[in-house]
Formats: C-alpha cells, structure tokens, sequence
C-alpha cells in the first residue's frame, strides 16, 4: 500500500471533541447532601480522588458537585490513546483554554516544543490557571485508561504545583499509581470511594418512594437496598424498572430471592419493559459506546437517531448526553450486557456496527476513534486499511498509537503492510524505549521483504533508516544500515532522504568518521524540502552540533543545537527521541562552554529518554557524558554512579569504539577528582569493620578466606573492599594496601611485610 | 507459563455474560460464579480482572494450578 505523499503541510490528528465535552447535569437526581459535602470537604486538598466501580455515580457526583458551585470547569474524558503525556496535557490545556482563551495558550506552545521534559508545559499551564485568579476546578475522568509511568509522574507534578484557586479531581475506577500515600499520610488527599458513593438506606428510599414514587413498603426498600449494596447504578435501575411493571412488590420479591449477579438482573429485566423497536436500537447503539445521532444514523440505517437519543436520555435510560458537540454515551454497564445479548441475538451484528462506524469515521478523519473500532470488529484488515491509509498522521501525531496497533496485528497480518510497519517502527525509535518492539518490527520488515520481495522503496529506507538510528550495538552495521538508506531514498524514496542522511551522519559520528558525518548532514541542509522534514532536520543538526563541539567549535555548535530544538518546537512531536537528542546536543555545548549546571540538565534529561530495557550505546554515551559533567560540579558519588552504568552497559553490549575510550577517559577523571579530595588525610575515614577487611587485604587470603576469617559473606567483604577502595581513592587491592600503609592505617602486627 | 485459573464472583451470570470470558468455563453457585479457564499468560489474566473491573463484578477469589499440579492460592477480597 505504498503511497507516494505529498504532504506540504503536516495533517493533524485532531482532538477528539467528545472527551473535553463534560456529561450534562440531569434535573431530578435524589440529592446526596453527603457525597457533596465530601467533595466540599477537599477544598484544602491538593488532589481529589473519587475511586470506585462503574455505576457508582463518580462522574455524576463531581458533575453535580461542580455545577453547584459554579466554579470554572476544565473538563477531559481520558482512554487509552493518551497514555502519552503530550497528548494528555493537550487535552488538559485545551481544556483549560476553553474555560477562558488564552489561559492554556504558553502551555499548548510549549507542548509543540520537544526538548523540554513535560514539567515546561504543566509549569505554563499552572501559570495560566493563576493568572485566571478565579476557582477552576479541572476534572479527568476515567483515569484507570493512564498507565503510562512519565504520565502519572506528571499528574504528581501538577498536584505538586497546582496554583491555590485550582482543584484537581481525579477519577478512576482503580486507585491510579499516583504518590497518593504521602499525600494521604499529610492530609492532602480528599478520597471519595465507593463506601461513601453507595446509597445509605436512607437515600434509597428517596430514591425510590420520594423520587420514583413507588408503592413499596419499608421491607421491599430494604430488600432492594440489600440485594443492590448501595450500588447506584443498580438501584437507579431498580426504580426505572419497576414504575414500569405491574406489580412492583412482586417483582421485588423474586428479585430479592434470586441470585443473579445484580446488574446483569436488572439491566435484563428493565430492556424488556421496553418497546421492541427501542429495544433493537439501544442494543445497536451500545456497540458503538460514544457517538452522534449522525454516526448512529449511518450504521444503523435509520434517520431517526436524534430523537431515539434524546427520548432514552430524558428517560434516564442507559444514555447520557455530553454537554456539547452532541455527543452521547451509553452507560458502560449496560453497554456491556447489550453487547453480549446482541451477539446472542444475532452473531455478526457487533462486528458489522463497528465496521460501519470505522469506515464513517477514518472517512471524517477521525482516524483514531475509526481503528479502535476496526479493532473491535476484529477486522484487522480494516484495522490495517485505515491505518496505513493514516499512517502518517498518526507517526506525526499519534503519540504512541501506531505502536499499539503494530502490536495488537498478529504478524502474519502485519507483515503483508510494510508501510506500517516501517511508520511504527521509526515511532518506536523516535519515542524511544521501545527496543524490543521496534526489533521485532524491523524483523517483520526484513520478512517481508524475503516473502514479497517488493516493499516499498519508502519502507524499505525508512526500515535502513531505523538500523541506522538506533546505533545499538555496533556502530560499523548502523552505518552500512545508514549508507544503503540514502541509496534507496536517493533512487526512489526521496521523502525519507532527509531522514536517512540524519541516521546516516549519527551514525557515522558514532563510528567516529567527523569529517563525513559532517558531510552527510550538510548533504541534508541542502536538500530543496528541508523545511518540512522537521524530526529529521533536527536531527541532522543534533549531529552536527555534536560534530563542532568535538572539533572545539563550540560557537558553530551551539547554532545547530539551538536551531533543533528551535525546528522541534513548531513540530509538534512530543516526548521523543529526537528531542532527546537535541537535548544530549544542548548538554554538550553547555559543557563545552564550562556550564555545568545547565549541561547536567540536558543531559539527565536526554538520559532518561533513552533509558530501556535492553543496553543501548547511545544510553552509555550519555551516561559517561553526565558523569562526567557530574564529576566537574564536584558530585562524585553520582558521578561515579553514572560511570558504573555506563561501563555495565558497554560491557553487554561488548563494544570497543569511541564510546568505551569516552568511558574510560570519564572513569580516569573521576578517579583522579577522588584521589584530589581525599589527598593528604582521609575524608571519610573507615570504618572498625572495614579496617578489619583492610588489614586482611594485606595479607595472601582470599575474599572467601578474609569472609571466613571476619564470619562474613564474600559479598560484604566485597562491599566493604568497594567502600574501602573508594575512601583510599584507589582502584586496585595493592594500591588500597600501599595507600592504607602509607596512611598508617594498618595494624602493624598483622601487616606481613 | 500457561496456569488454570480459577476466579470466583460474587453474584451468579448469565451464560451470555460468561461467554464473553472467552475461554473459561462457568460454574454458578450459591450466589457466586466461578470462571476456570487456561491463561495463557500474565497480560491475559490482567485482561481478564480489567474486565470483572468493567462490569462491577466484585472478585471473591482468585487461585491457580500449574502444570507441576501444586495449588497456590491467592485469595483477593
């Protein structure tokens, strides 16, 4: 499915409207003075947690509560697509821009601005929201869909720095993995469960006789409220379902004795006190969860959606209407049983809903809402269809997502679209800590090529690209990867030709080769398209700066690695790889320039980036950078630190090149930075335990031996070897006896001189 | 490591409901329903759990059985 494209100005993914669309307040709810005053309770509080399962009247208790107070809402309605912290603080600033303009305006300008960690753009948004002045309250909803580490560590943040007119609330229906315990432990923390969500008995009878006007007795209340735990959502159910039967107290009765798991029960028995028609549509209509009268119209063949909609909605029955954009959702409850009875009913009708609303939605461009649907219908073609048709936009934009798809194709499937598979892997390389998933994805590629032996030029030089890129293991294949992508993107594939040369000229720098790295990333400067390949032109002058400050040109340095991250910032990538980079490029001209503090900034943050599972020389170059900035600013035991990382992770990857003379030069500085500190008298003088070692490595015995002798594992007299060691700042067992002689620290009598 | 799993519910489901645990089997009981079923994996039984989350389900028990044959139990109340 190769596409030659021509894309002059980057498409983008839009928002998706319906999740920063808050649901709509109901008129006639039984007023829970309890629950309101629990959120009122948190208006000290940093962080609001309301947590429970669904149906427990979370997102309608925070509704209510907020339109009682009439503070400033800045509503967003999370899912699994924004487990990306760019994407997420766009909604949220999107979100507070819509409460007045302007306020989420520096926020949105620096989340289009990569270099800098997610803490730039949270720190301009909380500015934004004290400039307001006013109470604004931001809710997100559904935030059990987060998982994502760098995510809720940027929740923590903004509770952390939340301005003293704001209020955060939480969601979930899990407890989120945020730092809720020492905020619990300080009373920071407001938690609204689902203990103090269910209904007492108390407000179930005003549910049910006051609200419903049901003729039940105290003893029928009581069995319901029994029977449903409180759960709100049940008895809710409960008083719609039974205003519409016949004989209310019987029904009750036979509810009471059955043992049918409750929800299901009453879900059940309410749907069929409705009218066939209204039945087949809601069934229909929860296949879909989110959508439009229109959306509904088109794949249910029907015309009549709106009113359909508006009638179950004011009914309170399992739909509810979101404040604007008019969008409706279906309860998730129920959504759940209709799903499963409309499949009883009739085997292919989800699968073809889904499959509709892919299709009408990918065409509307709402590409990412269309692939989860295709994913649904289990149509991985369609999956595939739609995302190769946008794979593009979602490299450019879609956070993570190409990635989650590659993964949710079975390779049998994916191998037959190398396009995609191209798209996700320089996603997994440019979001970086990925590794394993972009090998298996340029695997895939390497497969397709043998089973079809025609993949696109554009794939096969963007998977020689990625190799190229990702300088894992051995500089000298990245840079045969790098030479055979320009070969291709020249011959036919000029719109990864930018991008090849970047990967070409990294990793040539890698390898060493200056003088053609430099040529090579030139090469790209020239090209007539520079401007509009963003990712890959930042990346060349990464390289590039990387390249003049090596050579002492450290004015020609700072240039490229300021227009980086210059180029970064209109191009709306956010957390990657490639800012990273830019970062890594800014550290080293700030070291260069003798800016220490600045450069270990960068360079921690360029480090974390780069951070994964598997070694990578990359990571180990950055680790020897930082120690060494560390070691400047007279922090040696972190700098230490970093260097050990640094030479474990060269030592599995096995590598010999500049990377390990890097790392070896960094260890020499270190070394001698502790040997000037404790020069003269010992600093930090050893410990009785460790003397006892001392005196024992001055002898013939073994660690074992010494460990027998003091009634110590090998592994403590080791430990206490390293710390003796680094107090003596030595490296060696004859050097630490040599240096503790000459220091008197030893007893002479045992000393077998 | 593929391991049996048995998780047992409060409440007792549908055959409908069951199927969607695709793969296990459903007994009802007093009250609660046990799935038992072969789980592939880690990832496969948290997608499970996510989807006794989803449906309001509140998890009575959770235990296992390995290929050795031991019984390790992991009660989660």
């Amino acid at each position: 499915m190769a596409k030659t494209l021509d894309i002059p100005n980057p498409s983008e993914l839009p928002l998706a409207e319906a999740k920063l669309a808050a649901p709509r307040t109901r008129a006639g709810m039984v007023e829970r003075r309890r629950v309101v005053e629990a959120l009122e309770a948190g208006d000290e509080a940093a962080l609001t947690l309301v947590a429970g399962p669904p149906g427990y009247g979370k997102t309608t208790a925070v509704r209510a509560w907020c339109s009682g107070r009439d503070a400033a809402l800045a509503w967003v309605t999370l899912d699994a697509g924004d487990n990306d912290p760019g994407r997420l603080w766009t909604y949220v600033a999107t979100a507070v821009d819509r409460v007045r303009q302007g306020l989420g305006r520096r926020a949105l300008k620096r989340l289009g601005f990569v270099g800098a960690p997610i803490e730039a753009p949270v720190d301009e948004l909380m500015n934004g929201i004290a400039d307001y002045g006013e109470t604004l309250v931001i809710v997100l909803d559904d935030v059990q869909t987060v998982v994502d580490q760098d995510c809720l560590a940027s929740i923590d943040y903004a509770v952390a720095h939340l301005p003293a007119t704001a209020r955060l609330v939480v969601i979930s229906r899990t407890d989120p993995t945020l730092g809720l315990g020492p905020l619990r432990a300080s009373g920071a923390l407001t938690e609204l469960r689902a203990d103090e969500l269910a209904f007492t008995p108390a407000e179930a009878h005003e549910l049910l006789v006051k609200k419903a006007h049901l003729d039940l007795g105290a003893e029928d209340v009581e069995t319901l409220w029994r029977r449903t735990e409180g759960w709100p959502a049940a008895l809710i159910l409960a008083s719609i379902w039974l205003r519409r039967v016949d004989d209310a107290h019987g029904a009750v009765r036979d509810f009471g004795g059955d043992h049918r798991f409750v929800a299901e029960y009453l879900s059940h028995v309410t749907f069929q006190t409705l009218d066939e028609d209204v039945r087949r549509f809601l069934l229909r209509v929860s296949a879909l969860g989110r959508c439009t009268p229109e959306l509904c119209d088109a794949v249910l063949d029907r015309s009549d959606s709106a009113s359909m909609l508006t009638e179950l909605e004011r009914a309170n029955l399992f739909v509810s209407r979101l404040e604007h954009g008019g969008w409706f959702r279906v309860h998730s409850l129920f959504a759940e049983f209709a799903v499963s009875e409309l499949t009883r009913l009739d085997h292919d009708a989800p699968a073809e809903i889904h499959r509709r609303a892919a299709r009408w939605l990918a065409a509307r461009g709402l590409v990412i809402e269309a692939t989860e649907h295709a994913a649904q219908a289990g149509e991985l073609d369609l999956l595939a269809d739609i995302v190769a048709e946008h794979h593009f936009e979602l490299m450019r934009d879609g956070g993570d997502a190409l990635i989650r798809f590659a993964r949710a194709l079975p390779d049998e499937q994916l191998v037959r679209y190398p396009d995609v598979v191209a798209s996700a892997a320089t996603v997994a390389a440019c979001l970086g800590g990925h590794t394993l998933e972009q090998r298996r994805l340029l695997r895939l590629l390497d497969r397709a090529r043998a089973e079809r032996a025609e993949i696109s030029p554009w794939a096969d030089a963007i998977a020689r690209m990625v190799l190229a890129l990702s300088v894992d293991t051995d500089p000298e294949n990245a840079v045969v990867a790098g030479r055979q992508a320009v070969e291709t993107s020249e011959e036919s594939a000029d719109l990864a030709l930018v991008a090849a040369l970047a990967a070409y000229s990294r990793a040539l720098y890698f390898d060493g080769h200056l003088d053609e790295a430099w040529a090579a990333g030139h090469r790209a400067l020239e090209h007539p398209d520079i401007e509009h390949r963003a990712p890959g032109h930042a990346h060349v002058r990464s390289t590039l700066a990387l390249v003049a400050a090596d050579r002492g040109h450290l004015g020609s340095a700072r240039k490229h690695a300021e227009k980086a991250r210059e180029i970064l910032g209109g191009a709306g990538l956010s957390r990657s790889w490639i800012g990273a980079n830019a970062s890594a490029a800014l550290g080293v001209v700030h070291a260069g320039e003798g800016d220490d503090a600045e450069a270990q900034r960068e360079l921690a943050y360029a480090e974390r980036v780069f951070r994964d599972e598997v070694a990578s020389l990359q990571h180990a170059w950055l680790l020897a950078l930082l120690a060494r900035v560390r070691c400047r600013r007279g922090r040696l035991d972190e700098a230490e630190s970093s260097a050990r990382l640094a030479r474990e992770e060269l030592d599995e990857l096995a590598h010999d090149g500049r990377v390990a003379t890097l790392v070896a030069e960094v260890e020499r500085e270190i070394e001698q930075a502790m040997n000037r500190a404790s020069s003269g008298d010992v600093l930090d003088p050893p410990t009785p335990a460790e003397l006892a070692v001392l005196d024992l490595l001055a002898s013939e015995l073994s660690v074992r031996q010494i460990g027998e002798r003091l009634f110590l594992s090998p592994n403590t007299v080791r430990s206490h070897t390293r710390s003796i060691y680094r107090k003596l700042g030595v490296n060696s067992r004859t050097d630490a006896v040599a240096r503790a002689d000459a220091l008197g620290l030893l007893a002479k009598a045992e000393s077998p001189m | 490591m593929v391991r049996e799993y048995s998780l047992v519910v409060d409440g007792e489901l549908s055959d409908e409901l069951g199927n969607s645990f695709a793969g296990m089997t459903l007994t009802r009981s007093e009250g609660t329903t046990m799935l038992v079923g072969q789980v592939r994996d880690q990832a496969e039984l948290h997608g499970l759990l996510q989807r006794i989350s989803n449906l309001g389900l509140t998890l009575l028990s959770a235990s296992t059985r390995d290929e050795g044959g031991g019984q390790g139990p992991l009660s989660a109340h």
